[in-house]
Protein backbone atom coordinates (compact mmCIF):
# COMPACT_ATOMS: atom_id res chain seq x y z
CA UNK A 1 0.00 0.00 0.00
CA UNK A 2 2.93 2.27 1.11
CA UNK A 3 4.62 1.39 -2.15
CA UNK A 4 1.53 2.33 -4.02
CA UNK A 5 0.94 5.69 -2.64
CA UNK A 6 5.27 6.34 -3.24
CA UNK A 7 4.73 5.38 -7.00
CA UNK A 8 2.05 8.26 -7.47
CA UNK A 9 3.72 10.62 -5.55
CA UNK A 10 6.69 10.21 -8.01
CA UNK A 11 4.47 10.18 -11.05
CA UNK A 12 2.69 13.30 -9.72
CA UNK A 13 6.66 15.03 -9.30
CA UNK A 14 7.24 14.23 -12.82
CA UNK A 15 4.06 15.53 -14.15
CA UNK A 16 4.74 18.52 -12.23
CA UNK A 17 8.39 18.99 -13.42
CA UNK A 18 7.06 18.17 -17.08
CA UNK A 19 4.55 21.43 -16.86
CA UNK A 20 6.78 23.89 -15.57
CA UNK A 21 9.35 22.56 -18.54
CA UNK A 22 6.72 23.61 -20.77
CA UNK A 23 5.66 26.90 -19.79
CA UNK A 24 9.19 27.57 -19.53
CA UNK A 25 9.49 26.71 -23.30
CA UNK A 26 6.45 28.43 -23.64
CA UNK A 27 7.69 31.77 -21.87
CA UNK A 28 10.96 31.92 -23.86
CA UNK A 29 9.14 31.34 -27.42
CA UNK A 30 7.31 34.39 -26.49
CA UNK A 31 10.51 36.45 -25.41
CA UNK A 32 11.94 34.95 -29.07
CA UNK A 33 8.64 36.20 -30.60
CA UNK A 34 8.63 40.07 -29.11
CA UNK A 35 12.59 40.46 -30.00
CA UNK A 36 11.50 39.64 -33.40
CA UNK A 37 9.03 42.09 -34.01
CA UNK A 38 11.23 44.75 -32.18
CA UNK A 39 14.03 44.19 -34.72
CA UNK A 40 11.15 44.15 -37.41
CA UNK A 41 10.11 47.77 -36.04
CA UNK A 42 13.96 48.33 -35.41
CA UNK A 43 14.31 48.23 -39.25
CA UNK A 44 12.53 48.56 -42.46
CA UNK A 45 13.79 48.71 -45.81
CA UNK A 46 11.54 50.26 -46.99
CA UNK A 47 10.98 53.14 -44.15
CA UNK A 48 11.30 56.52 -45.42
CA UNK A 49 14.42 58.97 -44.35
CA UNK A 50 13.54 62.83 -43.68
CA UNK A 51 15.16 64.82 -47.00
CA UNK A 52 18.39 66.78 -47.21
CA UNK A 53 17.79 70.32 -46.27
CA UNK A 54 15.45 69.99 -43.28
CA UNK A 55 16.19 69.63 -39.43
CA UNK A 56 15.25 65.91 -39.48
CA UNK A 57 17.23 65.42 -42.66
CA UNK A 58 18.54 61.28 -43.02
CA UNK A 59 16.11 60.48 -39.73
CA UNK A 60 14.21 57.31 -40.35
CA UNK A 61 10.71 59.18 -40.23
CA UNK A 62 6.91 57.42 -40.47
CA UNK A 63 5.22 59.75 -43.32
CA UNK A 64 7.46 62.02 -45.44
CA UNK A 65 4.51 64.28 -45.60
CA UNK A 66 4.98 65.09 -41.82
CA UNK A 67 8.42 66.86 -42.52
CA UNK A 68 8.58 70.66 -42.33
CA UNK A 69 4.98 71.06 -40.90
CA UNK A 70 4.13 73.54 -37.97
CA UNK A 71 1.71 71.96 -35.68
CA UNK A 72 -0.75 74.50 -35.01
CA UNK A 73 -3.60 74.63 -32.17
CA UNK A 74 -6.86 74.76 -33.40
CA UNK A 75 -8.52 78.54 -32.22
CA UNK A 76 -10.68 77.97 -28.79
CA UNK A 77 -14.18 78.42 -29.23
CA UNK A 78 -15.36 80.45 -26.20
CA UNK A 79 -18.50 78.53 -24.36
CA UNK A 80 -19.50 80.64 -21.91
CA UNK A 81 -22.65 80.24 -20.00
CA UNK A 82 -24.63 77.66 -19.16
CA UNK A 83 -26.62 75.41 -21.36
CA UNK A 84 -29.52 76.68 -22.93
CA UNK A 85 -33.02 75.51 -21.66
CA UNK A 86 -34.78 75.16 -25.11
CA UNK A 87 -38.63 74.85 -25.53
CA UNK A 88 -40.48 72.85 -27.87
CA UNK A 89 -39.63 74.11 -31.00
CA UNK A 90 -36.37 75.20 -29.88
CA UNK A 91 -32.77 73.72 -30.07
CA UNK A 92 -32.75 70.62 -28.15
CA UNK A 93 -28.94 70.19 -28.02
CA UNK A 94 -28.24 72.45 -25.07
CA UNK A 95 -27.53 75.71 -27.13
CA UNK A 96 -26.49 76.62 -31.10
CA UNK A 97 -23.01 76.09 -31.97
CA UNK A 98 -21.04 78.46 -30.45
CA UNK A 99 -23.58 80.00 -28.22
CA UNK A 100 -25.15 78.41 -24.43
CA UNK A 101 -28.00 79.96 -22.45
CA UNK A 102 -26.92 83.66 -22.42
CA UNK A 103 -29.93 85.48 -22.29
CA UNK A 104 -32.52 85.11 -19.74
CA UNK A 105 -36.46 85.66 -21.23
CA UNK A 106 -39.38 84.48 -19.52
CA UNK A 107 -37.77 82.87 -17.14
CA UNK A 108 -35.69 80.74 -19.12
CA UNK A 109 -32.18 80.53 -19.90
CA UNK A 110 -31.77 80.65 -24.29
CA UNK A 111 -29.26 80.20 -26.67
CA UNK A 112 -29.37 82.83 -29.04
CA UNK A 113 -31.23 81.74 -31.91
CA UNK A 114 -33.93 80.04 -29.06
CA UNK A 115 -34.19 83.46 -27.64
CA UNK A 116 -35.36 85.13 -31.07
CA UNK A 117 -37.37 81.92 -32.31
CA UNK A 118 -39.21 82.49 -28.57
CA UNK A 119 -39.72 86.01 -29.43
CA UNK A 120 -40.47 85.14 -33.18
CA UNK A 121 -38.16 88.13 -34.06
CA UNK A 122 -36.00 85.80 -36.22
CA UNK A 123 -36.35 87.51 -39.30
CA UNK A 124 -35.89 91.24 -37.97
CA UNK A 125 -32.35 93.28 -39.03
CA UNK A 126 -30.06 92.66 -36.38
CA UNK A 127 -29.79 95.57 -35.33
CA UNK A 128 -33.68 94.95 -34.06
CA UNK A 129 -32.88 91.98 -32.92
CA UNK A 130 -30.11 93.05 -30.54
CA UNK A 131 -32.54 96.18 -29.46
CA UNK A 132 -35.45 93.81 -28.72
CA UNK A 133 -33.18 91.50 -27.13
CA UNK A 134 -31.84 93.77 -24.76
CA UNK A 135 -35.05 95.08 -23.53
CA UNK A 136 -36.93 91.16 -23.10
CA UNK A 137 -33.65 90.25 -21.22
CA UNK A 138 -34.16 90.68 -17.32
CA UNK A 139 -32.38 93.39 -15.34
CA UNK A 140 -30.74 94.08 -18.63
CA UNK A 141 -28.56 92.06 -17.97
CA UNK A 142 -26.96 92.34 -14.68
CA UNK B 1 -45.49 123.33 -19.79
CA UNK B 2 -45.89 120.98 -16.97
CA UNK B 3 -42.98 121.27 -14.31
CA UNK B 4 -41.09 118.28 -13.73
CA UNK B 5 -42.10 117.78 -10.05
CA UNK B 6 -46.19 118.77 -10.71
CA UNK B 7 -45.46 115.86 -13.86
CA UNK B 8 -44.26 113.25 -11.45
CA UNK B 9 -46.84 113.91 -8.75
CA UNK B 10 -49.19 113.34 -10.83
CA UNK B 11 -48.35 109.90 -12.20
CA UNK B 12 -50.86 107.15 -11.15
CA UNK B 13 -51.69 103.75 -11.37
CA UNK B 14 -52.05 102.56 -14.30
CA UNK B 15 -49.92 105.21 -16.41
CA UNK B 16 -47.12 104.53 -18.48
CA UNK B 17 -43.59 105.82 -17.90
CA UNK B 18 -40.23 106.25 -19.40
CA UNK B 19 -37.01 105.64 -17.18
CA UNK B 20 -33.22 105.43 -17.36
CA UNK B 21 -31.01 103.44 -15.85
CA UNK B 22 -26.83 104.26 -14.90
CA UNK B 23 -25.97 102.05 -18.06
CA UNK B 24 -27.87 103.73 -20.55
CA UNK B 25 -30.22 101.19 -20.96
CA UNK B 26 -34.38 102.02 -20.88
CA UNK B 27 -37.27 101.05 -18.89
CA UNK B 28 -40.69 101.15 -20.81
CA UNK B 29 -42.96 100.79 -17.04
CA UNK B 30 -46.58 100.67 -16.05
CA UNK B 31 -47.51 101.71 -13.15
CA UNK B 32 -49.19 99.29 -10.53
CA UNK B 33 -49.43 101.47 -7.43
CA UNK B 34 -49.37 104.68 -6.26
CA UNK B 35 -49.45 106.68 -2.82
CA UNK B 36 -48.73 110.25 -2.47
CA UNK B 37 -44.80 109.97 -1.53
CA UNK B 38 -44.18 106.78 -3.88
CA UNK B 39 -45.12 104.95 -6.87
CA UNK B 40 -44.18 100.94 -8.25
CA UNK B 41 -43.58 100.23 -11.52
CA UNK B 42 -42.74 97.53 -13.58
CA UNK B 43 -40.90 96.77 -16.80
CA UNK B 44 -43.00 95.44 -19.28
CA UNK B 45 -41.07 93.92 -21.51
CA UNK B 46 -39.20 91.76 -18.52
CA UNK B 47 -41.11 92.09 -15.74
CA UNK B 48 -38.23 93.49 -13.31
CA UNK B 49 -39.84 96.11 -10.49
CA UNK B 50 -39.05 99.53 -9.16
CA UNK B 51 -40.17 101.64 -6.27
CA UNK B 52 -39.33 105.47 -6.84
CA UNK B 53 -40.01 108.70 -4.82
CA UNK B 54 -42.15 111.09 -6.54
CA UNK B 55 -38.71 113.01 -7.54
CA UNK B 56 -38.46 110.44 -10.13
CA UNK B 57 -35.53 108.38 -8.42
CA UNK B 58 -35.94 104.94 -8.12
CA UNK B 59 -34.17 101.83 -7.25
CA UNK B 60 -34.82 98.09 -9.03
CA UNK B 61 -36.33 95.72 -6.24
CA UNK B 62 -34.46 93.31 -7.74
CA UNK B 63 -30.69 94.39 -7.55
CA UNK B 64 -30.99 98.17 -5.71
CA UNK B 65 -30.23 99.77 -9.37
CA UNK B 66 -30.58 102.70 -9.83
CA UNK B 67 -33.57 104.38 -12.51
CA UNK B 68 -34.55 108.01 -13.52
CA UNK B 69 -38.11 108.69 -14.79
CA UNK B 70 -37.43 111.60 -17.29
CA UNK B 71 -40.94 110.91 -19.21
CA UNK B 72 -44.21 110.76 -18.59
CA UNK B 73 -45.92 111.70 -21.39
CA UNK B 74 -49.08 110.25 -22.81
CA UNK B 75 -48.76 107.39 -25.62
CA UNK B 76 -51.00 107.30 -28.17
CA UNK B 77 -54.22 105.15 -27.05
CA UNK B 78 -53.63 102.61 -29.76
CA UNK B 79 -50.19 102.32 -28.54
CA UNK B 80 -51.14 102.22 -24.77
CA UNK B 81 -53.20 99.23 -25.54
CA UNK B 82 -50.79 97.42 -27.26
CA UNK B 83 -48.30 97.87 -23.97
CA UNK B 84 -51.06 97.02 -21.67
CA UNK B 85 -52.01 93.72 -23.82
CA UNK B 86 -48.23 92.96 -23.78
CA UNK B 87 -47.63 92.94 -19.95
CA UNK B 88 -50.81 90.82 -19.51
CA UNK B 89 -48.87 88.05 -22.07
CA UNK B 90 -45.53 88.49 -20.07
CA UNK B 91 -47.33 88.48 -16.96
CA UNK B 92 -48.43 84.97 -17.96
CA UNK B 93 -45.22 83.68 -19.02
CA UNK B 94 -46.97 81.88 -22.51
CA UNK B 95 -45.35 79.27 -23.78
CA UNK B 96 -44.08 78.64 -27.74
CA UNK B 97 -45.96 79.98 -30.12
CA UNK B 98 -47.86 82.47 -27.92
CA UNK B 99 -44.52 83.84 -26.88
CA UNK B 100 -44.10 85.60 -29.98
CA UNK B 101 -44.07 89.02 -30.87
CA UNK B 102 -47.07 90.48 -32.49
CA UNK B 103 -45.86 93.31 -35.16
CA UNK B 104 -47.39 95.88 -33.00
CA UNK B 105 -45.95 94.80 -30.06
CA UNK B 106 -42.52 95.16 -31.93
CA UNK B 107 -42.89 98.22 -33.24
CA UNK B 108 -44.15 99.53 -29.49
CA UNK B 109 -40.39 98.44 -28.53
CA UNK B 110 -38.63 99.72 -31.23
CA UNK B 111 -40.32 103.19 -31.17
CA UNK B 112 -40.80 104.10 -27.92
CA UNK B 113 -37.92 105.42 -26.71
CA UNK B 114 -38.01 107.89 -29.64
CA UNK B 115 -41.74 108.76 -28.64
CA UNK B 116 -40.52 109.66 -24.99
CA UNK B 117 -37.05 111.20 -25.86
CA UNK B 118 -39.02 113.55 -27.56
CA UNK B 119 -41.20 114.64 -24.62
CA UNK B 120 -39.13 114.69 -22.00
CA UNK B 121 -39.57 116.40 -18.64
CA UNK B 122 -37.78 119.44 -18.02
CA UNK B 123 -34.33 119.35 -16.69
CA UNK B 124 -33.51 115.42 -17.44
CA UNK B 125 -31.58 116.33 -21.17
CA UNK B 126 -28.39 115.73 -20.42
CA UNK B 127 -29.21 112.57 -18.92
CA UNK B 128 -30.96 111.29 -22.04
CA UNK B 129 -27.83 113.00 -24.02
CA UNK B 130 -25.44 110.38 -21.79
CA UNK B 131 -28.14 107.63 -22.04
CA UNK B 132 -27.80 108.18 -25.77
CA UNK B 133 -24.42 107.64 -26.39
CA UNK B 134 -24.01 105.26 -24.13
CA UNK B 135 -26.24 103.21 -26.27
CA UNK B 136 -24.76 104.23 -29.35
CA UNK B 137 -21.08 103.01 -28.18
CA UNK B 138 -22.59 99.64 -26.72
CA UNK B 139 -24.44 99.21 -30.42
CA UNK B 140 -21.36 99.80 -31.88
CA UNK B 141 -19.81 96.99 -29.61
CA UNK B 142 -21.75 94.08 -30.19
CA UNK B 143 -22.99 94.47 -33.69
CA UNK B 144 -19.74 96.46 -35.54
CA UNK B 145 -16.63 95.06 -33.44
CA UNK B 146 -17.64 92.05 -32.08
CA UNK B 147 -21.09 90.94 -33.56
CA UNK B 148 -23.67 89.21 -31.21
CA UNK B 149 -25.02 87.63 -34.71
CA UNK B 150 -21.52 86.34 -35.52
CA UNK B 151 -22.10 82.52 -36.86
CA UNK B 152 -19.51 80.99 -34.69
CA UNK B 153 -18.55 82.33 -30.79
CA UNK B 154 -20.61 85.20 -30.99
CA UNK B 155 -20.52 88.19 -28.41
CA UNK B 156 -23.44 88.20 -26.05
CA UNK B 157 -25.85 91.82 -26.58
CA UNK B 158 -24.44 92.35 -23.04
CA UNK B 159 -20.83 91.32 -23.74
CA UNK B 160 -19.36 94.36 -23.12
CA UNK B 161 -22.04 96.32 -20.64
CA UNK B 162 -19.66 96.63 -18.08
CA UNK B 163 -17.37 98.92 -20.02
CA UNK B 164 -18.88 100.89 -21.86
CA UNK B 165 -19.76 103.74 -19.28
CA UNK B 166 -15.67 103.50 -19.27
CA UNK B 167 -14.76 103.82 -22.95
CA UNK B 168 -17.49 106.55 -23.05
CA UNK B 169 -15.59 108.47 -20.49
CA UNK B 170 -12.76 107.60 -22.55
CA UNK B 171 -13.77 109.03 -25.40
CA UNK B 172 -15.05 111.86 -23.60
CA UNK B 173 -11.62 112.83 -22.80
CA UNK B 174 -10.64 113.04 -26.34
CA UNK B 175 -8.41 110.13 -26.26
CA UNK B 176 -6.37 109.19 -29.04
CA UNK B 177 -7.17 106.40 -31.97
CA UNK B 178 -4.25 104.44 -29.98
CA UNK B 179 -5.43 104.46 -26.56
CA UNK B 180 -9.07 103.78 -27.18
CA UNK B 181 -7.69 101.10 -29.33
CA UNK B 182 -6.15 99.54 -26.64
CA UNK B 183 -8.64 100.22 -24.35
CA UNK B 184 -10.63 97.59 -26.63
CA UNK B 185 -8.07 95.21 -26.78
CA UNK B 186 -8.08 94.75 -23.19
CA UNK B 187 -12.09 94.53 -22.50
CA UNK B 188 -11.77 91.94 -24.97
CA UNK B 189 -8.96 89.81 -23.27
CA UNK B 190 -11.14 90.36 -19.87
CA UNK B 191 -13.77 88.93 -21.84
CA UNK B 192 -11.73 86.41 -23.46
CA UNK B 193 -12.54 87.21 -26.42
CA UNK B 194 -11.06 85.46 -30.05
CA UNK B 195 -7.87 86.56 -31.69
CA UNK B 196 -10.03 88.15 -34.79
CA UNK B 197 -11.72 90.96 -32.26
CA UNK B 198 -8.67 92.49 -30.71
CA UNK B 199 -7.45 92.40 -34.74
CA UNK B 200 -10.16 94.56 -35.48
CA UNK B 201 -9.36 96.84 -32.38
CA UNK B 202 -7.47 99.47 -34.79
CA UNK B 203 -10.76 99.68 -36.99
CA UNK B 204 -12.83 99.60 -34.13
CA UNK B 205 -11.03 102.84 -32.39
CA UNK B 206 -10.90 105.06 -35.41
CA UNK B 207 -14.46 104.32 -35.97
CA UNK B 208 -15.72 105.50 -32.02
CA UNK B 209 -13.22 108.65 -32.74
CA UNK B 210 -15.42 109.27 -35.59
CA UNK B 211 -18.82 109.03 -33.70
CA UNK B 212 -17.51 111.36 -31.00
CA UNK B 213 -17.11 113.57 -33.79
CA UNK B 214 -20.32 113.39 -34.78
CA UNK B 215 -21.20 114.50 -31.52
CA UNK B 216 -20.02 117.78 -31.36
Amino acid sequence: MVRIAGRALKALGYEIRLATLSLKLATLSLKLDVLIAGLERRYRPDQPRAPKGTPEGGQWIDDLSAIGQVHVEPERVQVAGPRCDGFSGGCSLGGSFGTTGMYSIQGKRLCRSCALKILGIEELPHIEQQETLGRFAPKGQQ
Amino acid sequence: MTSSSQALHAVVTGDLIYGLRNDGRTDLLLVYDANASNFWARNIPNESTYKFGRDGEGRRIEDDRQCTIVSTAALPPEQYQVAIALDRRMGSRPEYPDSRLTEDEIQLMLTHDRFFEERLLPGTEALVKRSQKLRAVGSFLTLEWDPFNAPENPSSVFEYDDYVSDLLALLDTHASKNEVARFLRMIAGLRNRPPHVLERADAAAASLVQLRESWS
